[in-house]
């Protein structure tokens, strides 16, 4: 429903005339501008739904760009002034007094080392995901949505374990990764309750390193085997298999 | 790392008075550092193709643009805006701002693909539901994200997201008219901002503050230029900072 308001209220018209105010005769210059053709004064039309919702007050909530500080320039300001358009919220207090000001808020954010690689955030990013998995995970545990979480913390474990395996630097990581899989493949009601709270608390406290370089990822991967006492050695596997045998000969 | 300056304008908007077309060039020709000017008769823009910068004077508002120039120093817009703010108004005889804006571009170069950013923005910015994930948008090819909040007595506009160089245009608007020198004006984009980083993060704030005395200028510039770096600064820390997470 299209309105004409001839007189606005003064929230009202003080936005129309802000709007206006972006209009400017620079660039094109408008020989009409005076005063008489200054927005606030003119008949302005709105689009509104004032009819639906006639106690309430109307309400900027949307409009063009003119509400953001630009040069922007029009050549007419009436055109500028008719752009508005008026959506009406109910509830919306008609003369409503001058709003509360809150102070001011914002917080600086501590440094922190800054990386402009991707590497260094996936690695984060996934260390976090599955960390909040195995959380909503352990938490879900005879719970109706056990389940999804479980299909969900073994699709991220995929994924991860795919980005982790091909680099060197991550490839302690990936064995972690593979270990938890091995872990959660029972049956969840048969998981033991002490390790999945130390499997937590080991990426937990992954989560919260600020560099997750090598030595760190594999000081997750011994902790995780002592936490889940797998039979995995520990010592370096890079041996050729004829040196193996020599060893085992001996 | 703290995100560079791309462009800022500061704008203030006033409800006209028949005797500023007397003042017009007078107050404009006080205004130094731009050698250059274009008018209609009734309204002036100085220039200063050098640094990019423009100041337009019009009946019912001034703009102070730098355009597509990074500035590393705020003290480069600072002593600009300071000659604007310092004579202007006074001159005028403005006793009240019905608004007053000021708004500045940021870009963080970043040495990650596109696609790389917008992965971490999506998941630094972004709800990842199950809904989202599978119903909405499974794999976002581009994100932003845009708020508006109080902050004070500021309004804030707030616009973060990757921006690849190609989106120079669209994101920054350039105004080439006013800002660059007549012979880079019909010069294509990918030229004319080939220094560009070719990824980065695009921070756009604007920080606006509606019906202001004359006399609170100076507060409302002091706040929005510490809101702007205090801002930026998070957003580069929180998208690209290694932040550990609080046990």
């Amino acid at each position: 429903m299209v309105t004409t308001i001839s007189s606005l209220p003064t929230a009202v018209q003080s936005d129309s005339a802000r709007s206006g105010t972006s209009a400017a005769v620079f660039g094109a210059a408008n020989p009409e501008v005076s005063a008489s053709s200054y927005p606030s004064r003119l008949q302005i039309r709105f689009n509104t739904v004032q009819g639906e919702y006639p106690n309430a007050a109307p309400e900027v909530v949307l409009t063009r760009g003119s509400l953001v500080t630009s040069p922007e320039v029009f050549k007419d300001l009436q055109v500028a002034a008719k752009g508005d358009v008026l959506v009406l919220r109910s509830g919306a207090r008609l003369f409503s007094v001058a709003p509360k000001v809150a102070p001011p808020v914002l917080i600086s954010l501590p440094k922190t080392k800054i990386s402009t690689a991707f590497e260094p955030h996936l690695r984060q990013l996934a260390v976090k995901r599955i960390q909040d998995l195995m959380s909503e995970f352990r938490h879900s545990i005879g719970k109706p949505e056990v389940a999804t979480v479980r299909e969900e913390l073994r699709g991220a474990l995929i994924e991860t374990y795919k980005q982790a395996a091909v680099s060197s630097e991550t490839r302690s990581f990936a064995t972690a990764i593979s270990l938890l899989q091995d872990f959660l493949r029972p049956h969840w009601s048969s998981l033991p309750e002490d390790q999945l709270t130390e499997v937590d608390a080991r990426l937990s406290w992954l989560s919260s390193q600020q560099d997750l370089n090598t030595s760190t990822l594999t000081r997750f991967y011994r902790d995780l085997v002592g936490v889940l006492k797998t039979r995995i050695s520990l010592a370096p596997s890079v041996k050729a298999e004829d040196e193996g045998e020599d060893e085992s000969d001996e | 790392m703290p995100a560079t300056n791309y462009k800022t304008i500061l704008r203030a908007d006033y409800k006209p008075d028949l005797g500023f077309y007397d003042k017009l060039f007078q107050v404009a020709s006080e205004l130094p550092g731009y050698k250059d000017w274009i008018t209609t008769g009734l309204a002036v823009t100085l220039q200063d193709f050098g640094n990019r910068c423009s100041f337009s004077l019009a009946h019912n508002f001034f703009v102070y643009v730098r355009d597509m120039k990074p500035q590393d120093d705020p003290k480069f817009d600072g002593d600009r805006i300071k000659e604007i703010v310092d004579r202007v108004p006074a001159r005028l005889k403005l006793a009240k701002f019905q608004r007053l804006g000021l708004r500045c571009w940021f870009l963080c170069p970043v040495k990650m693909k596109f696609e790389e950013l917008v992965f971490v923005a999506n998941e630094k910015f972004l709800l990842r539901t199950k809904e989202i994930k599978e119903a909405i948008s499974p794999s976002p090819t581009d994100v932003a994200y845009a708020v508006h909040f109080n902050e004070g007595k500021l309004k804030v506009v707030l616009r973060a997201g990757p921006m690849r160089r190609e989106e120079v245009e669209a994101q920054f608007v350039p105004d080439r008219n006013s800002n660059f020198a007549v012979k880079e004006r019909a010069l294509p984009s990918e030229e004319l901002f080939g220094d560009l980083p070719e990824v980065a993060l695009l921070i756009d704030i604007d920080a606006s503050q509606n019906d202001v005395e004359a006399g609170d200028l100076g507060k409302f510039l002091s706040d929005a230029w510490a809101l702007q770096v205090k801002l930026s600064e998070n957003i580069v820390r929180y998208v690209l900072g290694l932040a550990a997470k609080a046990k």
